[in-house]
């Protein structure tokens, strides 16, 4: 059953769309990240469901009722809905303590004194902070006021906890710890949880599934898995980190695997997941840097001559820049092993080429082709 | 100035500190010494200036008097009273006007200024008109209808709902910055939390505006507590003393005049503010409201709906109340044959008032006042500012504190301790009864006016800003004019506005320290209306005095607009928006 439906959610400000006819459903006790770049409406579709934003078209439902329905005309002001919120900015009362924060929604609730204080501790004691009960929230580190905040949107144990950001105030390791930490409270409280980031290893590492959104709409959604190695449109892939994405045509299609030629090559390469592509369709070809590797060994599939133009040494990894039947290409070498300088060989691995079918582009002339520019290619790497 | 602030570079004075030096002194001398004068005078027996004995006979004048005690408990309501009106009223309309929908807002601030900009005496004398019960424009309708009256502003309602209405607009304007900067993410959290708009704005937003509150209110009380003109004009009438004005009834009304005991009530009146500046820093300090926030979201104005109309309905009654009334009052009133007739009106007023010679020596004198000595207020002000902050950081404090020190010194109290100051020493004594003093008197007075706004222009002239315009490319020279000028001068033009405005409405530091052959306008139009009770000519003086208020403002309005096109040439290669302006 799902526990946060919405529905054709569309909210202008002025005359920009910010969010474009957004639907999802959210099952009971998920964990569903809202990913995408800055401006993509992700935070307005949580505040929308928070009642913070009053939507232009569509619906949201609750657990069991419409909290706001526009052809209707029906809105529900946020006190009244059952919800948690937790901001980026925390927005920790600075005249309340620590426990006067997390009992507050609790003491809205007409809950006794004692009642209160003794959940709130409760509370305090699931994010780890129940020694600072007493301490003045502007005594406390970045990553304690997030989990006073954490834990004020638990409190009153809503139907669905909303995330903004949260741990984008936060220095990195702090944001590992905090990453693990709300898994933990995720699996603890099997609450649900609507996440809004911008950082994919976030949603990755703690979502159930994820929705990818750009420039007001859902583009993609599934399991991270799905998201990730297979995204669904051009823009998806070059925001999820492919490095190399390509104009080409299906040559030949069957059982799942296809030949497909990049435009301007003189060879097909062979994918392993090709399922719903026929000989003929225009695609786009996305591979992650990493699924280049130089290896000439005979029997591999999808060797290429290269020209190796210019190695980088990231500290963890090597970035190679290679030409290939005249496309630049990016391939990340993680360990050490030869280092292919000049004339190399290369090869794709078949089931890390992700298809990706194309209605807008690529047309027949690779000239207008945006992937075969250096800006493009660096812009996926950045990302 | 080309070096900068702080520690980083060397300060500008370095070698030559004399200068910085010789001024803080000079205006520690001229804030100081009339007040210790004053002290000192509480205890003397003859008037200043002349030679006496070290007695104590004042104060059994003083504090066996039970007016005294009258007085100073009128001093307190008078002051909570009004002070409650004008924060209440100040805040509501803040909030109103910076985190609302509500229809037409817009005239807020404008009427605000207004409100702000009217001197207290036409507030006083208008509202003493308005709601007399037997000539005012708000009593007449009633009389016609049911044959009675019901409003008599010649009461404890009345003097505290004028004073507060003309303190609403100060209060205003001092809580329009935090309200509109109020975070909004604390309100959301407590609606996602389940607190309704009611329950968000008491529990959420009044305590984190409280110290804010408190300092206003706290500020708002100090003036309340010195204040003269409402509680002249308007208190005397309904039988209500404050402190204020025993100090004037001594000085002025009582032969001879009693300089011993208005020292005394003085001090007790200091004392009471004393008592007010610390609970004020007993309560900040007691606690920390640092803010806790990460990133800045746009503040969020509340979408009132249906209930805005409300909203609206108030500003409707600010702009009658707040400057639509008090105006149609004084302007029909200038305009009436005889006081309280609404029919067959008449120039003669003004006639009357433009062929006295001595009307338009007090314009002569009001113009010549407002705008030369807050000239050098202000030219006083800034380089006392700059001297401290560039000398050292233990000077600069201690000019801070310095240039607030006559907050404490309200008019009447500043005219006494003047009195006292400059009788007492052979030479200064030849500056008593001369306009000499009047002026040094209004310099003190606006002294802490004058030295914000000079703190707030230096404070723009943060070294950074010469020295990006020095990097992008400007020379020396170019960089000064171009970035430097045009930043102070600004705020120093608005600075002189501001003290010119104040200065030419003030009633009673030119009422007590004029000489007796001179007037100004406001002295003019308070005894016009007062003592030799042409209350119409003294409103006729009143709307003139406006116009010349307003002229001030147009005056603004051009030098501003001049020193922007003259320094536009220089500042036209470093376009400010590479300029990072820094505010504290």
């Amino acid at each position: 059953m799902s526990i946060v439906r919405i529905d054709d959610l569309t909210k202008r400000f002025g005359g920009v769309t910010a969010v474009d006819r957004v639907s999802l459903d959210i099952g009971d006790g998920e964990f569903v990240a809202l990913l995408g770049p800055s401006g993509c409406g992700k935070t307005t579709t949580l505040r929308c469901v928070a009642g913070l934003e009053s939507p232009d078209e569509g619906s949201i439902r609750l657990g069991a009722g419409t909290v706001v329905d526009r052809s209707r005309g029906y809105e529900l002001p946020p006190h009244k809905r059952d919800i948690g919120m937790v901001f980026q900015s925390y927005a920790l009362w600075p005249h309340m303590s620590v426990i006067q924060n997390v009992s507050y929604p609790l003491r809205l609730k007409r809950q006794r004194k004692q009642a209160a204080h003794a959940r709130a501790m409760e509370t305090l004691e699931l994010v780890g902070l129940a020694g600072y009960a007493s301490r003045s929230v502007s005594a406390l580190s970045g990553g304690q006021q997030q989990r006073v905040a954490l834990a004020r949107a638990l409190v009153r144990e809503p139907s669905v906890l909303l995330l903004d950001e949260p741990l984008s105030n936060l220095d990195a390791a702090l944001r590992t710890q905090m990453r693990v930490e709300l898994k933990r409270i995720h699996e603890q409280t099997g609450s649900t949880m609507v996440y809004v980031t911008h950082d994919q290893e976030e949603a990755v590492s703690m979502s159930d599934r994820i929705a990818v959104m750009h420039d007001g709409r859902a583009v993609q959604i599934g399991s991270p898995r799905e998201v990730f190695d297979a995204p669904s449109s051009r823009w998806a892939a070059e925001f999820l980190g492919y490095e190399n994405i390509l104009p080409g045509r299906v040559e030949t299609a069957g059982d799942g695997t296809a030949r497909v030629r990049p435009d301007g090559w003189d060879t097909g390469l062979t994918c392993a997941r090709a399922a719903g592509f026929a000989a003929g369709d225009r695609v786009w070809l996305a591979v992650r840097s990493t699924a280049i590797v130089f290896d000439d060994s005979a029997g591999r599939p999808n060797r290429l001559d290269a020209k190796v133009l210019r190695s980088t040494f990231l500290g963890t990894a090597t970035e190679h820049e290679v030409a290939a039947f005249g496309s630049p290409l990016v391939a990340k070498q993680i360990m050490g092993g030869a280092r292919p300088a000049g004339d190399a060989v290369i090869s794709i691995e078949p089931g890390r080429i992700a298809l990706i079918p194309t209605t807008d582009g690529p047309t027949d002339e690779p000239a207008d082709d945006r992937a075969m520019d250096e800006p493009a290619a660096a812009k996926g790497r950045a990302l | 100035m080309t070096a900068a602030t702080g520690i980083r570079t060397r300060p500008w004075f370095t070698g030559r500190r004399a200068p910085a030096l010789i001024l803080v002194g000079f205006a520690t001398l001229l804030l100081g010494w009339p007040l210790l004068m004053l002290l000192v005078g509480a205890f003397r027996s003859a008037p200043p200036g002349q030679s006496g004995s070290w007695t104590l006979s004042a104060f059994p004048d003083v504090f066996g008097d039970a007016r005294t005690y009258d007085a100073l408990l009128n001093s307190i309501l008078f002051a909570v009273g009004a002070t409650a009106v004008a924060l209440l009223a100040g805040g509501y309309f803040a909030f109103l006007s910076a985190r609302t929908t509500t229809p037409a807002r817009g005239l807020i601030t404008p009427v605000m200024l207004l409100m702000l900009a009217l001197p207290t005496l036409l507030y006083a004398i208008s509202w003493s008109l308005l709601g007399n019960p037997e000539v005012g424009l708000l009593n007449k309708p009633f009389e016609a209808l049911f044959g009675a009256s019901p409003l008599n502003v010649y009461s404890w309602p009345g003097l505290i709902f004028v004073q507060g209405l003309k303190l609403s607009s100060f209060c205003y304007f001092l809580l329009l910055g935090p309200v509109s900067t109020l975070n909004s993410s604390y309100e959301e959290a407590a609606f996602t939390s389940g607190a309704s708009r009611w329950k968000t704005l008491f529990s959420i937003d009044l305590p984190s505006l409280a110290p804010t509150l408190f300092g206003v209110g706290i500020l708002v009380g100090i003036y309340c507590m010195g204040t003269f003109d409402v509680p002249q004009i308007i208190g005397e009438n309904a039988g209500v003393d404050t402190l204020s004005t025993r100090i004037f009834f001594y000085i002025a009304a009582s032969t001879p005049a009693r300089y011993s005991a208005a020292s005394g009530i003085s001090m007790i009146m200091m004392l009471a503010m004393v008592v007010l500046i610390w609970l004020q820093w007993r309560y900040t300090s007691k606690r920390s409201f640092a803010t806790v926030t990460g990133k800045d979201y746009a503040s969020t104005r509340w979408a009132l709906g249906r209930a805005g109309y409300l909203g609206t309905a108030s500003i409707a009654v600010l702009v009658l109340v707040g400057v639509l009334l008090p105006a149609s009052q004084v302007v029909l009133t200038s305009f009436q044959s005889v006081l309280g007739m609404y029919s067959r009106f008449t120039l003669a007023n003004y006639t009357a008032v433009f062929d006295d010679p001595q009307t338009v020596g007090a314009f002569q004198l009001t113009l010549s006042l407002s705008v030369a000595a807050g000239l050098g207020t202000m030219v006083f002000a800034t380089l006392l500012v700059y001297a401290g902050a560039k000398t050292s950081r233990r000077l600069g404090r201690y000019v801070d504190l310095l240039s607030l020190a006559s907050l404490v010194l309200p008019g009447v109290v500043l005219a006494a301790a003047l009195t006292w100051g400059y009788l007492a020493v052979p030479g200064l004594r030849q500056l008593y009864g001369t306009t000499w003093l009047c002026v040094i008197g209004l310099v003190i007075l606006l002294v802490p006016v004058a030295s914000r706004s000079a703190a707030g222009a230096l404070v723009q002239i943060s070294a950074d800003l010469e020295e990006s315009a020095r990097a992008s490319g400007a020379s020396a020279l170019r960089a000064f004019c171009g970035i430097v000028l045009p930043l102070m001068l600004r705020s120093f033009l608005a600075g002189w506005l501001v003290c010119s405005v104040i200065m030419a409405g003030v009633l009673d530091v030119p009422l007590m320290l004029l000489p007796a052959t001179h007037s100004n306008v406001a002295t003019l139009s308070y005894s016009l209306f007062y003592s030799s009770a042409v209350p119409t000519q003294a409103c006729a003086l009143l709307v003139l005095l406006t116009a010349l208020i307003c002229a001030l403002g147009i005056a603004y309005l051009v030098l501003r607009s001049a020193v922007l096109t003259v320094t536009a040439g220089a500042a036209r290669r470093n376009p400010r928006s590479n300029v990072e302006v820094r505010v504290p």
